[in-house]
């Protein structure tokens, strides 16, 4: 059921905000166990649904839309008086000591907090392999990923133990697992959604972003979460925001990536991007063929730029404030030992890319040079928005791998990332929209294709989502 | 990379790594920065431009809160503490 339907349900009082809480838990409990989408089921749930309740009771009509809507949230959100792992040892009894901005914002509307989902560590991975605490496996396919970093938070929506969810994107963390797991998923416009408690991997790129079944399920959750907050300096006033033209007399103009069958695409997401693009042909969009300038670059830059930025914000884990701690011979040994006993394989990887790229030498070379390119791709970006209203480009390269298929091989998949990226380094938004199945080994897979804008232009592109998500509604049925 | 160069990246980076570790993670990381050094062919860039800037966004230092209205919330977390403070091995 949609967010909006259950809304109307709740202010009707066909049910209460607990007998919709108590629904979600009993599909977690049916489900979690196998797939691992939750790390932790908060314990304060009726009472959350409760006060919701009371919210809907008083306000009846005026009540907000997200008003006992229960909700999951990625471990790297914090949740005051709740553990916040972030996927790692190192922050495993970590509580909280504030509500992350997003979640005041939630909070005020009347969402119930179900629980915490799991993670790659530290938003680290596309797989939610590299969590400390197990796999969270693919509803559609249990021996698959269901993509990451915010995989928990995806398959919480997908197996209905939540109606919506928030994640975190700092190069595609959201979009991929939406479209491995049949959902919507939004990476906003950077700036438009606080940092503030959001615990930090590449703080230029990090952006909490909402997952949900429909489009419009995931504006109600931006609209929920987005707006000005004074505590992130990167915080940014919304008043710019772009409404899309409403008489479609003239329509909206579409620029499609243009991908061949020579470029190391899966032959099942070229097929299904081609069927999409009829799709948007069919719905009345003026569609071209187009380049993107500089693609080719974007992921390398990703790689040089996110690595030095988690180098310098994983310093703060260092077993002195909070966190994991084991001791040494002396204070450089306490640091040591703690860092490299309390982070896994991944952080650990990027910690050392990070420190390579910055270190006298190299800093020229790569991260001065991966700056200036990002600049020149933000540039040819914005030049192509002159032209066209909304870019459109797969999600994904493939569709859900099998888990352990990548672990050894940090470079395949880290070129998982390689469509979702642009929209990180530029610094717009992108919403990837459930695009149907693509067939492997007998198993109907989902995948997902992208709606990219320039800064602000989110709700022209949940217009345009809306329209591609009833079309294809239509050829389904 | 070279294993030297390795192991000094990670004792400035504070992560203790067995050279058995550092051996592999020197693989994968050769293999990374071979992939991303792909921006070093993108021609007409000027490395003095920096790249785009970014402004600090500056607040007045006031109204600070009360000096103990968190503290005891905050020591909660901290793994070694003494008397209300946090506790640290010597720096010097």
């Amino acid at each position: 059921m949609t967010i909006s339907a259950t809304h109307n349900h709740l202010i009707s009082g066909d049910f209460s905000a607990k007998d919709l809480a108590e629904a979600c838990l009993k599909e977690i409990e049916k489900h979690n166990s196998r797939l691992f989408a939750y790390l932790e089921v908060f314990d304060d749930v009726f009472l959350q649904a409760e006060e919701s309740q009371k919210i809907l009771e008083k306000k009846r009509t005026d009540a907000p839309l997200l008003a006992g809507i229960p909700i999951a949230t990625k471990d790297n959100i914090l949740i005051k008086g709740h553990i916040a792992s972030c996927g790692s040892r190192i922050l495993e009894h970590y509580r909280a000591v504030y509500d992350a901005f997003a979640v005041t914002r939630l909070r005020e509307a009347g969402a119930v907090f179900l629980g915490r989902t799991n993670m790659d560590e530290f938003a680290m991975g596309s797989s939610t392999e590299n969590s400390a605490f197990g796999v969270t496996k693919n509803p559609y396919d249990e021996s698959r990923v269901a993509g990451g970093s915010s995989g928990g938070s995806a398959v919480a929506v997908a197996m209905n133990g939540a109606l919506g969810a928030l994640g975190s994107e700092t190069g595609g963390s959201v979009r991929q697992p939406a479209a491995f797991c049949g959902l919507v998923g939004l990476k906003p416009t950077y700036g438009a959604v606080s940092r503030s408690g959001l615990v930090a991997m590449a703080s230029s790129f990090d952006q909490i972003g909402p997952l949900a079944k429909t489009v419009d399920d995931v504006r109600i959750l931006f609209e929920g979460i987005s707006a000005h907050d004074k505590k992130d300096s990167t915080s940014r006033v919304s008043n710019a925001r772009i409404t899309p033209r409403k008489n479609h007399q003239e329509a909206l103009s579409v620029g499609v990536l243009r991908l061949t069958d020579e470029g190391g695409l899966d032959a099942g997401i070229l097929k299904n991007y081609r069927q999409s693009i009829q799709t948007i042909k069919d719905a009345g969009y003026k569609v071209t063929e187009i380049e993107i300038p500089l693609m080719k670059y974007v992921l390398s830059v990703y790689y040089i730029i996110m690595p030095a930025e988690v180098s310098s914000n994983l310093a703060r884990f260092d077993g002195v404030r909070y966190g994991f701690f084991k001791e040494g011979a002396d204070i450089l040994g306490d640091y040591s030992n703690t860092r490299g006993f309390g982070f896994g394989d991944e952080a650990r990887r990027r910690i050392l890319l990070g420190t390579y790229v910055l270190s006298s030498g190299y800093y020229d070379a790569y991260y001065n040079k991966a700056r200036v390119v990002q600049k020149m791709i933000k540039e040819s970006v914005h030049k192509l928005f002159g032209q066209f209203d909304v870019l459109a480009l797969p999600t994904v390269p493939e569709p859900a791998f099998k888990i352990g298929e990548k672990t050894n091989d940090p470079l395949r998949m880290y070129l998982s990332d390689i469509f979702t990226t642009l929209a990180n380094v530029a610094g717009i938004p992108a919403l990837s929209v459930p695009s149907g199945n693509v067939s492997v080994d007998g198993v109907f897979l989902p995948t997902g294709i992208q709606f990219v804008g320039s800064e602000w232009s989110e709700d022209t592109l949940f217009s345009i989502g809306e329209t591609f998500e009833r079309q294809i509604k239509k050829t389904e049925v | 990379m070279d294993f030297k160069e390795l192991k000094k990246l990670s004792e400035l980076a504070r992560l203790k790594a067995s050279d058995e570790e550092l051996s592999s993670l020197g693989k994968d990381l050769g293999t990374i920065l071979n992939y991303v050094s792909l921006v070093k062919e993108v021609a007409g860039v000027d490395i003095s431009s920096k790249g785009e800037m970014y402004k600090n966004v500056m607040r007045e230092d006031e109204k600070p809160d009360d000096p103990l209205k968190f503290t005891d919330t905050l020591l909660r977390e901290a793994p070694l503490t003494e008397k209300r403070c946090i506790k640290v091995k010597k720096i010097l």
